[in-house]
């Protein structure tokens, strides 16, 4: 791929989606957050959210662990080491978008 | 793609994780605890013996930081989200046990009042950093620049003196931080 091929060419397909991005964005702050932060923070379904954490999953992005609080399941997320690479380069790729849309408009 | 949907997405992201990191950067407790302890130090060390001092620092620290992990340890329950928790444990212990060697040898002498504030400027420093709070990193510049006053000026009882302030400028950040965060809380 060239340097100064159209930013919008470098779109990752699957982080390119406000839930997914949003998750990814939380965890660039936190090293984990809980299945019921994340619901209510992204303001998704139960059923919406994990579809969202299998696609991530699936590519790699991130993990999900369940674990035990006083007999009660909790799941925690993570992004992966490159979940958080993905996660800056496609940010730094809608910011040269902005970018170079604004440009071309003044 | 166009600029606009670019830009929402941006927005949208950002003010996620502009929510996450308000929610993470909670520091009242720890404040809140060692301010009051040096603050019941200050009082110790204007009126009791050296190995009176000497137990209340050996005992009052390590209390203090089981007390603090145990209230991250449940916070991070509540709202959901943590940080890595190595970096402040090894901070905490690094600053705990270098201010407490330094105000014991270097007892009756600048070192053993100014050294200590020095320090614990240093390492809120670096908690400061870690939670990217430019209130605790304030709080860590006043404790680093009233060390070096009591340094140089050595007034009259200031060890009574370098501690109130450490527990006063502790307290208030720590009521100020709380009242932002009172909501999360």
């Amino acid at each position: 791929m060239s340097a100064d091929s159209h930013p919008a060419s470098r779109l990752d397909e699957t982080v390119h989606q406000r839930v997914r991005l949003g998750i990814l964005g939380i965890l660039s702050e936190a090293d984990r957050a809980s299945f019921t932060y994340l619901r209510d923070a992204l303001g998704v379904t139960d059923g919406n959210l994990s579809a969202h954490l299998q696609v991530l999953a699936d590519a790699g992005l991130a993990q999900a662990d369940k674990e035990f609080v006083d007999r009660k399941p909790r799941t925690w997320v993570r992004a992966t080491r490159r979940g958080r690479e993905t996660f800056k380069s496609e940010m730094a790729t809608l910011t040269e978008l902005v970018t170079r849309y604004g440009a071309k408009k003044t | 793609m166009e600029r606009a949907n670019a830009e929402q997405l941006i927005g949208d992201v950002e003010k996620q994780r502009g929510r996450a990191r308000k929610a993470l950067s909670v520091f009242w407790f720890p404040l809140v605890v060692f301010g009051g302890i040096a603050l019941f130090g200050a009082l110790v060390t204007a009126t009791a013996a050296p190995p009176v001092i000497f137990a209340l620092w050996i005992v009052a620290w390590p209390a203090g930081m089981v007390a603090t992990a145990i209230y991250y340890s449940q916070r991070v329950h509540r709202i959901g989200l943590s940080v890595p928790a190595l970096p402040f444990i090894l901070i905490g212990l690094c600053l705990g046990v270098s201010a407490f060697l330094l105000g014991w040898l270097g007892r009756d002498t600048r070192l053993g009042y100014a050294g200590p504030l020095f320090v614990i400027g240093a390492g809120y420093l670096a908690f400061a950093w870690l939670q990217r709070s430019m209130l605790e990193g304030a709080l860590a510049l006043a404790l680093v620049v009233a060390a070096v006053f009591f340094s140089v000026a050595q007034p009259p009882h200031a060890g009574s003196l370098s501690l109130a302030f450490f527990g006063l400028a502790s307290l208030t950040v720590g009521a100020w931080n709380l009242r932002q965060n009172a909501n999360a809380e």
